[in-house]
């Protein structure tokens, strides 16, 4: 036995100065030295933002690379065994008994023509079990789902996204594995599905005594579960230290930004800003969805997208909308930026009620509110270079500029939103999410709007660009005296910037007033089910 | 002087946006990213140079003139009503003596025996040939000729070569730190497929002043002649059939997915009634009416060139108007798509008119779409015209094509012993065009589309 | 269930009107009768009166739409459009130009045309996949590559060449089975082989070429990461995943195309003298029969619906996501 091998004894794996590749004409190295061991039983959380190599490393652990990836050097211990030089045959037994994986879209991870109980059939491949049918409803019932016998049946569509997760948790316990490797596992459920899976993840750890690497951009959620932090950066592991010193006490600078960047520290309540002002108003507004109509063209049945809601911001403040997927935030974006027709009810903007306006009037009116697209990278055209896409709005908002004007403008806002003068030649795919995103500002600053409706603009951003769009839009707002109606589903990160705010539950506003008032001593149900979910930094 | 037919015209029209697609590509540095995959593969380039060697071909077969010739009773210099073409000028000592009847390619003599009147004795003989395949001009050996011809095109082609790769790489040749060996290695595959090319058609074009490189048909026709003849008509179809078909199917689909309702279901019921009917069955019904019509108006197609013409156009018109209806609904789906997209909704957020959100951001963003829908039907197309041709419901009969040569063929098969090389050479020629446009339309395919493209990037 | 099916069969009305009034319009509106009649007499020196008798053996001497010398309902049935458009929506097909019944001969020539069809695609269906799999497996190692080029020149090269060229290898030059003719009962089989044969190996370049993109689609998503997580072998991920999926598209694609097998293939059946729908089309084409033609194209657009309802309730069959309404 060498001095390395007794070394690793304690370890269940461990990864040694893993080196990987991608093929192509630069050979782009993509981890860069990698190393770290996971204990028996413990929970280590890999920590960075996307491009680190996060789901990289899981990937060479589990050897399910692309073909195009290729492992330069290093060596991955698992159980003493040297894993990256055994045959595939071993491997899958590996897979089959050891290690297992759950991924981060369950939406994608399950097969779609095969129902429940085929999928975790094959789970138990080589498992003896006289009744495996009710051995895979008693695995149901373990990670939390109820009527198991009934869903067994169920194909995936007819699943909810938290089910779908439970059921892929279901698929990966199955045999007991020693390590579960789960990346991002929660990342693209709602908060209060993502505590139960959480919590089912740390109770499944204590009875199945199994290891888990667990892969998050989110530092909040790693604070919950992980005995140990490991953080990438670029490919390369800048910090591995225990948990509690991690977030007590980090060493590496990297670490520190992400810790800060997590921590919505600042509140702005600029009290100064605000005067008497109707900019929004929106009352009794419903936006009703009809249902497919039938042959003879008659519509029954609507969804209630929007159901009755009203708001009121006030000149230079902060509103922020409050909700799970599916509660009807985004609807009232769209309702009032005129990209849905809303049912019945009134929105008002300056005091002037834009439903009811004409069209050329509308078209003046326009300027004096924007908006802001969740998804940086979907909205900006690709084809339009970054000058044509900034002055899109004035070109037809303001047509009376004239050229030397416009060039004018653009330089500004580019000054304003940080971005370099030579970008205005560039395309969108040259610049990063972030910048896509500043971009998107920019565009819409341009028009000196009253009000901006920012839709979830930070939720696609690593968590240190993030802070970095809400620093420039509380810097805007400070400077500009604009009004936001910010819509997102992080209840923490609103409470540090909006001054009121409204919870939505299934297209209702539950609770609304002020953000001090709802976070602190909160009068619902629903919205105390949501605080508690948050996950914070313990 | 000039005449133009009207496929002429149309030809010019496609060479023409054809240049302003590649003046508009190099402006737009993300479309041409995309071209440069196709240049950099190797498959790519090959196929874009034969490809335009055959466009070369068709182009120079579309140039037409009449030739003037002096009438010796009315004293005055009269037009032919025979027209030519710049690639029949070039051929010409391809096609200017007809030998009797069929002779098999290299041969000396016809193909079948005919009594010949020798010293008063009549006897059954192979004629000889009276133009070609009798005057070996370096040997008296066929082969060892041959073979010194060969030499002769290896060493011409080599030195055009050099010249045109001089022209194009002169500023990396005479760069400093640059070597010329070095700049070749990086253009090898397009400095062999140029040598290649320019290799074949100087040996079949030295050959054929000597032989019928690919025989005689049965009015003693060189079949060389025709093939090459025969590639405008297949490069026609597979252009401008797409080229008739796009403004409908560009227009149509992005009004129906994009503006959706009413307009929606008119256009939708009109390509789903069009599509339903089998497509043969419709290009021959339209095609039958068409001989018909033509039938029975003699009087306004007299120029038996304008008349093949007009039919080979028709034909264009009838393939196009029939097959817009897939491209139709692809970019119907896809414009459907695009309206729920972010940038689209954000214009829409400053108010512009659904004409400019069109014009800006729907049509750019469908354009690879419609690029490879073209490529891709183009091989499709070609391969068609020759079954259509075998139904007799393609071109003209006295058009030019590799679909009239096979039909022709027909009987040729039965004959003992058989003469293959008409057939032959018909099915090579299509088989070369159609081989490097499916290589090439599974570059573009790559290259443009963005799905596949994730592998590379 | 049943009502999506009778809603779909109500869809298909418009569609059936529509086709009818494109093909009354090509036949009868930009050529009229008398100029059909004359291109079948002989362009020149044809008097008016065996025009008219051509026109009135065949039933073309009405008016196209209204007929003014009858009355009341007869001034509409006594017309071209009633007696030979509209009378396809109830399967009278009529007589050809050449005295013939097309119904009858519908009836007698759609069995030699499914026997060709319906073997060629099952044992072309069977090898593509079977190529495309192999394929697939062996992905992205040169096996792939060169099948992938292999396929493109089977792709490159026309039909008639097969035809042709299977006709005098197998025929001409080795006497395996007769050049061309058919005979009813099992003696058909000797006449069948080439046909089917030669369409097989032309639907192979484009079928499997087809067949392993959509595999290859399959094989890059998500859940089949999840299969081989399981410690499944890559046959069995193939076979129970990838395979399941993609067989949604495959099957769907052949479903639609199983009525309109009854048409048979043009160029097949009249190279090898089969007595089916296609020759029959063929033959019509070249002896400018319009009769005939008209029906067939009104029988192609029947199947062809059928086939798109067909593929519909496949769908809801193989694929669970799918609920008609």
């Amino acid at each position: 036995m060498t001095q390395e091998q007794i070394k690793n004894m304690n370890d269940l794996l461990s990864i040694k100065n893993l080196f990987l590749s991608i093929d192509s004409e630069n050979q782009e190295e993509i981890l860069k030295d990698v190393s770290f061991d996971i204990k028996e039983s413990e929970i280590v959380s890999l920590i960075g933002e996307s491009g680190s190599g996060k789901s990289l490393t899981a990937l060479s652990i589990i050897r399910l690379l692309e073909k195009s990836c290729k492992i330069k050097k290093g060596k991955i211990y698992f159980l003493n065994k040297d894993i990256l030089s055994i045959e595939e045959k071993e491997m899958r037994e590996i897979r089959k008994n050891d290690i297992s994986m759950i991924f981060q879209e369950p939406m994608r991870s399950l097969n779609p023509v095969m129902n429940i109980y085929d999928q975790l059939k094959e789970a138990y491949i080589d498992i003896k079990i006289s009744n495996i049918k009710q051995e895979i409803i008693n695995n149901l019932i373990s990670v939390g789902i109820e009527d198991a016998k009934r869903v067994i049946n169920l194909y995936p569509h007819q699943l909810s996204g938290g089910m779908k997760q439970r059921v892929m948790i279901a698929m990966a316990i199955a045999c007991k594995p020693k390590l579960l490797i789960a990346d991002e596992p929660t990342t693209s459920l709602d908060v209060t599905i993502q505590k139960q899976v959480l919590d089912l993840l740390l109770e499944l750890k204590d009875k199945l005594n199994m290891a888990i690497l667990f892969i998050t951009h989110d530092l909040a959620v790693a604070s919950q579960i992980s005995d140990r932090i490991v953080v990438m950066q670029n490919g390369e592991v800048v910090e591995n230290s225990h948990a509690k010193k991690f977030f007590t006490n980090p060493e590496n600078s990297y670490s520190k930004t992400l810790l800060n960047s997590s921590l919505y520290l600042r509140k702005t309540t600029n009290i100064e800003n605000q005067d008497d002002k109707n900019i929004l108003c929106i009352k009794n507004l419903k936006v009703y969805f009809p249902e497919r109509d039938n042959l003879f063209g008659r519509n029954k049945s609507y969804v209630k997208a929007v159901d009755d809601i009203s708001i009121l911001i006030k000149s230079g403040t902060t509103h922020a909308i409050v909700g799970e997927s599916g509660s009807g935030k985004t609807t009232i974006a769209k309702a009032i930026m005129g990209l849905v027709s809303p049912t019945s009810g009134n929105i008002e903007i300056l005091n002037k009620d834009i439903i009811s306006m004409g069209k050329s009037d509308k078209r003046d009116f326009r300027k004096y509110y924007q908006m802001i697209f969740q998804d940086p990278f979907s909205s900006l055209n690709p084809r339009m270079r970054i000058g044509a896409i900034i002055k899109e709005g004035l070109c037809f908002l303001k047509p009376e500029l004239s050229n030397s004007i416009t060039n004018e403008i653009l330089r500004d806002v580019l000054d304003k939103v940080g971005l370099k003068h030579n970008s205005l030649n560039k395309y969108p795919h040259q610049f990063s999410g972030g910048q896509r995103q500043r971009i998107a500002i920019a565009r819409v600053l341009v028009l000196e709007p009253k009000l901006l409706i920012c839709d979830e603009p930070t939720s696609s951003l690593d968590v240190t660009v993030q802070k970095q769009v809400l620093d420039l839009l509380i810097d805007i707002q400070n400077k500009t005296k604009i009004s936001y109606l910010f819509i997102s589903h992080d209840i923490k990160l609103i409470s540090s910037i909006s001054e009121t705010m409204s919870v939505m539950y299934k297209g209702k506003i539950v609770e609304s007033g002020k953000t001090s008032d709802i976070i602190n001593h909160t009068q619902n149900e629903y919205t105390r089910k949501l605080l508690k979910s948050v996950p914070q930094i313990a | 002087m000039f005449t133009f037919l009207l496929t002429d015209i149309f030809f010019y029209i496609i060479i023409i946006s054809l240049i302003m697609y590649v003046a508009y590509v190099r402006k737009t540095p993300d479309i041409l990213a995309n071209w440069l995959y196709v240049f950099r593969s190797r498959t790519g380039i090959l196929s874009i140079v034969v490809l335009s060697f055959f466009i070369i071909t068709a182009f120079l077969d579309s140039i037409h003139i009449k030739n003037k010739i002096y009438n010796n009773n009315t004293k005055q210099y009269v037009y032919t009503s025979e027209i030519k073409s710049f690639l029949d000028i070039i051929l010409s000592p391809m096609h200017e003596n007809y030998e009797k009847s069929y002779s098999a390619p290299f041969s000396s003599h016809l193909y079948s025996k005919e009594t010949v009147n020798f010293n008063n004795i009549d006897k059954r003989e192979y004629p000889r040939l009276l133009y070609k395949g009798n005057h070996n001009k370096y040997s008296n050996n066929k082969i060892e000729n041959i073979a010194v011809i060969s030499l002769f095109s290896i060493i011409k082609s080599f030195f055009i070569c050099f010249l045109i790769y001089m022209i194009i790489f002169y500023r990396t040749i005479f760069k400093k730190n640059n070597n010329f060996l070095n700049a070749f290695n990086n253009n090898n595959v397009l400095c062999t497929s140029f040598f290649i090319i320019f290799f074949i058609i100087i040996l079949l074009y030295d050959l054929s002043t000597q032989y019928y490189v690919l025989g005689t048909d049965k009015v003693g026709v060189d079949v060389l002649y025709k093939s090459i003849k025969s590639i405008r008509t297949g490069i026609l179809i597979g252009t401008l059939t797409t080229i008739v078909m796009l403004p409908f199917a560009i227009f149509l689909g992005i009004f129906a997915g994009y503006i959706g309702g009413f307009v929606d279901d008119i256009i939708q019921y009109i390509y789903t009634t069009l599509n339903s009917i089998p497509s043969v069955l419709l290009i021959a019904s339209a095609i039958l009416m068409l001989q018909v019509y033509m039938a029975n108006n003699p009087h306004e197609f007299e120029n038996i060139y304008e008349r093949a013409d007009l039919r080979l156009f028709f034909l264009c018109m009838i393939l196009g108007l029939t097959s817009w209806t897939g491209l139709c609904r692809l970019l119907r789906g896809e414009s459907m798509k695009l309206k729920e997209v972010e940038y689209v909704q954000a214009s829409q957020t400053f108010g512009l008119n659904k004409f400019s959100i069109i014009v800006r951001h729907i049509i750019p963003n469908i354009m690879h779409i419609v690029i490879i829908t073209v490529v891709l039907d183009f091989s499709a197309l070609v391969l068609a015209e020759a079954v259509l041709s075998y139904v007799n419901i393609g071109v003209d009969p006295t058009t030019y094509s590799w679909g009239n040569m096979i039909n022709a063929a027909r009987l040729e098969m039965s004959r003992e012993p058989i003469v293959w090389w008409s057939i032959f050479s018909a099915f090579l020629f299509m088989f070369i065009l159609v081989l490097f446009a499916n290589l090439f339309s599974d570059v573009v395919r790559d290259a443009f589309d963005p799905r596949a493209n994730k592998k590379y990037e | 269930m049943i009502k999506y099916i009778f809603k779909r069969f109500l869809y298909a009305i418009p569609i059936l009107i529509g086709v009818n009034l494109l093909t009354f319009t090509l036949f009868f509106v930009v050529n009229s009768p008398d100029e059909v009649a004359r291109l079948h007499l002989g362009n020149k020196r044809v008097t008016p009166e065996q025009i008219q008798s051509w026109n009135e053996e065949r039933g073309y001497n009405n008016p196209l739409f209204y007929n003014q010398s009858e009355k009341g309902i007869k001034s509409f049935t006594k017309t071209i459009f009633y007696q030979k458009s509209f009378k396809l929506f109830i399967f009278e097909f009529g007589i050809s130009d050449s005295g013939r019944d097309i119904k009858y001969d519908i009836k007698q020539r759609m069995w030699p045309s499914l026997a060709i069809a319906l073997p060629s695609l099952l044992v072309g269906l069977l090898l593509n996949i079977t190529f495309a799999l192999f394929f697939v497996f062996f992905r992205s190692t040169y096996i792939d590559y060169v099948g992938v080029i292999f396929c493109v020149g089977l792709m490159s090269i026309s039909s008639l060449f097969y035809i042709i060229g299977g006709q005098y290898l197998i025929s001409k030059l080795l006497h395996l089975v007769p050049i061309s003719g058919y005979a009813h009962g099992f003696e058909a089989i000797k006449f069948l082989v080439l046909p089917v044969i030669i369409s097989v190996i032309y639907g192979i370049g484009s079928g499997t070429r087809w067949y392993r993109s959509l595999f290859l689609e399959e094989i890059e998503k998500d859940y089949v990461k999840t299969a081989r997580s399981k410690g499944l072998s890559e046959f069995s991920v193939l076979f129970n995943h990838v395979f399941k999926n993609a067989l949604i598209p495959i099957l769907t694609g052949v479903v639609v195309i199983l009525p309109l097998l009854f048409l048979g293939s043009l160029i097949v059946e009249s190279f090898f003298g089969i007595p089916g729908l296609g020759s029959y089309t063929i033959d019509a084409i070249q002896s400018q029969d319009f009769a005939i033609v008209r029906a067939m194209v009104f029988l192609g657009t029947i199947l062809y619906i059928f086939g798109l309802i067909l593929t519909d309730i496949s769908y809801t069959l193989v694929d669970p996501r799918v609920r008609l309404k």
